[in-house]
């Protein structure tokens, strides 16, 4: 019998930590049982666009698991229970079958698989199929001891696999494809995606030509004085800028929409589309850029980019923005229409890739063709809230700041 | 040859219905009752000494090690088939005499072949097979089946005759091959029907020849193996058994080879010290569960 009733912990999400967006549980970090220091991460979430991590309120052992893999989690929910540790506390059945075990005269069960995660546990049979049938073990469910994926798991996940296949034959013909899970992002991005396009915004695109000449001269004189002080100075730290001076221009652009109003914010905070290869797409935005110089929003820019690239984005840095810029051009394209606005947001800017072009100029009062590093830019507007007349003058203020930038 | 001593297995009988020059007692050495054994084969009988119980095999060891080893000493120009019947392993109570198991000693010794039936069918089946074979023969007669509710069986006739290495299959299942030989049987099939369709049930019957085949058949089926033996952990037929799984099967392992056998004590002489000892059908299930559930 138990006299002194150990402390328990709860191990809850803080209020903020997924402000406005759904978070799932992806994974417990530790099992039932392993003790965990102060801070240790415990347990980890997957939000639309991030996996974050909740750490131990303070040293203990986990006790009890309230919330498994896959349950939506909401703030100031109850995720799971620490004991503080001196507290005896293993839970009586188990205390029972030890005893069972102890006197029992065959060096019972393997303690292998008796570990805190046997998740990890990954037997020859079951490493052979994942590489046979060129598996991720994280899309299966495991119903071995300890969340272990058995050979069994994986047959009946391939089965079910199979067995969509057969679906899909129905619907396409003789079509059999492989079937590839969608990760919370994926499904984040599909429905706002379509949800944007299809049944918030009118989306009209204007597209106008940049030449880049001055930004490139203008970025080789400084680019090593930035990178002397650790900052990669990229062009779209120059648009960023640009932007700022452009939404001076036409405040209507930083905004969102409401039914009676239109609400204009004094703050920019603008997002950089982040591809993530087949992960998908990230939007870490570089907040409060109305205040700061090129040095200070390169720097910002990198850190955030930096953070997108190596999956250690927090929700908070994907929040609040006002404005987005698509840099599509990077890999290769030269114009795409319309793209898609982040919701709430009212515009999004697009730019192409950059390339020499021959251009007509007037060179002493004649026509001449000059070579030029030119790039289109465009702007996709919801048409709810802004007409041509804003969408052009953005640009206009946008390219005119780029091709003078220095003069 | 026997002696008449011990008449608690019912062999008199033989001597009745056959005559003393074919059944009769011998003197009271063992080392004399199998060296008798090979003159007599050397002659061309077949001979089939008994060894009264399992632990008097002992003053006989060298007899039965220079039997085994008799044509290749002899470049297989001599060889002394025989049939060695010895009664082992627990019976009512254990003790270090009577009831010890260690057949695994018998798999060691080369050139001889090992059969230990789990019930009076295979008895048969077995033992016809041994007496017509032409090499010789440990058969290993489980004292608790010589008079066991679940062993006894029809007579299954004069021309029933099983090989030598070929497994029996009890039961079938997908989820775990439990592979067992002599009184562990009876257990294990009682312990698996606590799971229905999942266990695979092996009866090996013989030792040497063992049925691997069956055996890794079955396990890269399940992907699971449970090995349950009387004779002790250390060493035993089981550790054979998971060694040769784990070179010729373990891209198909889903689970730890696991064994469940007698620790490494004499038979214990009390009752309950005895049933704490061998594998029991709660630890056989147990054990079961474990593996299925890993």
């Amino acid at each position: 019998m138990k006299n002194n009733l150990p402390t328990m912990i709860d191990i809850t999400l803080a209020e903020d930590q997924i402000e406005g967006t759904v978070a799932k549980l992806s994974q417990w970090l530790v099992q039932p049982g392993a003790a965990v220091a102060a801070g240790d991460p415990v347990v980890e979430l997957e939000t639309d666009k991030v996996a974050m991590e909740v750490c131990a309120p303070e040293a203990g052992r986990l006790e009890t698991i309230l919330k498994q893999p896959g349950d939506d989690i909401e703030p100031a929910m109850v995720l799971g229970r620490l004991v503080q540790l001196g507290g005896s506390l293993l839970p009586e059945q188990e205390q029972e079958k030890e005893q069972e075990q102890r006197p029992e005269s065959a060096p019972s069960a393997n303690p292998a698989t008796q570990s805190d995660d046997a998740i990890t546990l990954v037997g020859p049979a079951v490493r052979r199929l994942m590489r046979d049938h060129d598996l991720d073990i994280s899309l299966i469910c495991g119903t071995g001891r300890g969340g272990r994926v058995t050979r069994t798991d994986v047959m009946t996940y391939l089965e079910k696999r199979n067995a969509g296949d057969t679906q899909g034959t129905r619907t396409s013909g003789d079509l059999v494809g492989k079937r590839i899970a969608h990760t919370a992002m994926r499904q984040s991005i599909a429905r706002y995606m379509s949800e944007s396009l299809l049944h918030t915004s009118p989306h009209v695109t204007s597209v106008f030509e940049l030449d880049m000449s001055n930004i490139i001269e203008h970025r080789r004189w400084h680019k090593k004085e930035f990178s002397e002080q650790g900052v990669k100075l990229t062009f779209t730290a120059y648009f960023l800028v640009a932007c700022v001076q452009a939404i001076r221009a036409v405040p209507q652009v930083n905004a969102r929409f409401h039914q009676d109003a239109l609400e204009l914010f004094e703050q920019i905070n603008i997002g950089v589309g982040t591809a993530l290869g087949d992960q998908g797409l990230v939007v870490p935005v570089v907040k409060d850029i109305q205040s700061k110089s090129l040095f200070e929003i390169a720097e910002k820019l990198q850190q955030q980019t930096e953070k997108a690239r190596t999956g250690k984005l927090k929700p908070a840095d994907m929040q609040n923005g006002t404005f987005t810029i698509s840099n599509h051009g990077v890999s290769g394209s030269l114009l795409a229409a319309p793209i898609i606005i982040n919701q709430p947001q009212l515009a999004i800017l697009g730019v192409g890739k950059l390339q020499k072009r021959v251009v007509v100029c007037d060179v002493d009062g004649r026509d001449t063709m000059v070579i030029k590093p030119m790039c289109y830019v465009s702007l996709t507007i919801d048409h709810r809230a802004l007409d041509a007349f804003q969408t052009n003058q953005f640009l206009t203020v946008l390219v005119d700041t780029m091709e003078n930038w220095g003069n | 040859m026997r002696n008449s001593w011990d008449s608690s297995f019912g062999i008199p009988i033989l001597t009745e219905k056959y005559g003393d020059l074919r059944v009769f007692d011998t003197s009271l050495s063992e080392e004399g009752i199998i060296g008798r054994a090979v003159g007599m084969a050397l002659a061309g009988l077949m001979p089939v000494p008994e060894i009264q119980f399992r632990k008097y095999a002992e003053p006989a060891a060298e007899q039965l090690s220079d039997t085994g080893i008799m044509r290749w000493r002899t470049n297989n120009q001599f060889a002394a088939p025989m049939v060695v019947r010895i009664p082992g392993g627990f019976a009512r109570r254990g003790d270090p005499w009577h009831s010890m198991c260690d057949e695994v000693e018998w798999v060691h010794k080369v050139g001889w072949q090992l059969a230990m039936p789990s019930n009076a069918e295979d008895a048969v089946g077995l033992l016809r097979y041994a007496l017509r074979d032409n090499n010789s023969t440990i058969f290993f007669e489980h004292r608790n089946l010589l008079d066991n509710a679940w062993a006894r069986r029809a007579y299954p006739g004069d021309g029933y005759v099983i090989p030598f290495g070929v497994a029996k299959h009890l039961l079938q299942g997908d989820c775990l091959t439990v592979v067992t030989w002599g009184a562990m049987v009876e257990r294990c099939e009682n312990a698996a029907k606590l799971f229905t369709d999942k266990i695979e049930l092996l009866d090996l019957r013989t030792l040497s020849p063992w049925d691997k085949q069956a055996v890794l058949a079955s396990v890269k089926k399940t992907g699971r193996c449970l090995i349950v033996h009387e004779d002790n952990m250390s060493a035993g037929f089981g550790a054979e058994i998971a060694a040769v799984l784990a070179n010729e099967a373990f891209f198909d392992l889903d689970a730890p080879i696991r064994r469940l056998t007698m620790p490494d004590i004499p038979s214990p002489h009390n009752i309950h010290l005895l049933e704490a000892a061998v594998p029991s059908e709660e630890s056989i299930a147990e054990a079961m569960q474990d593996l299925l559930e890993i």
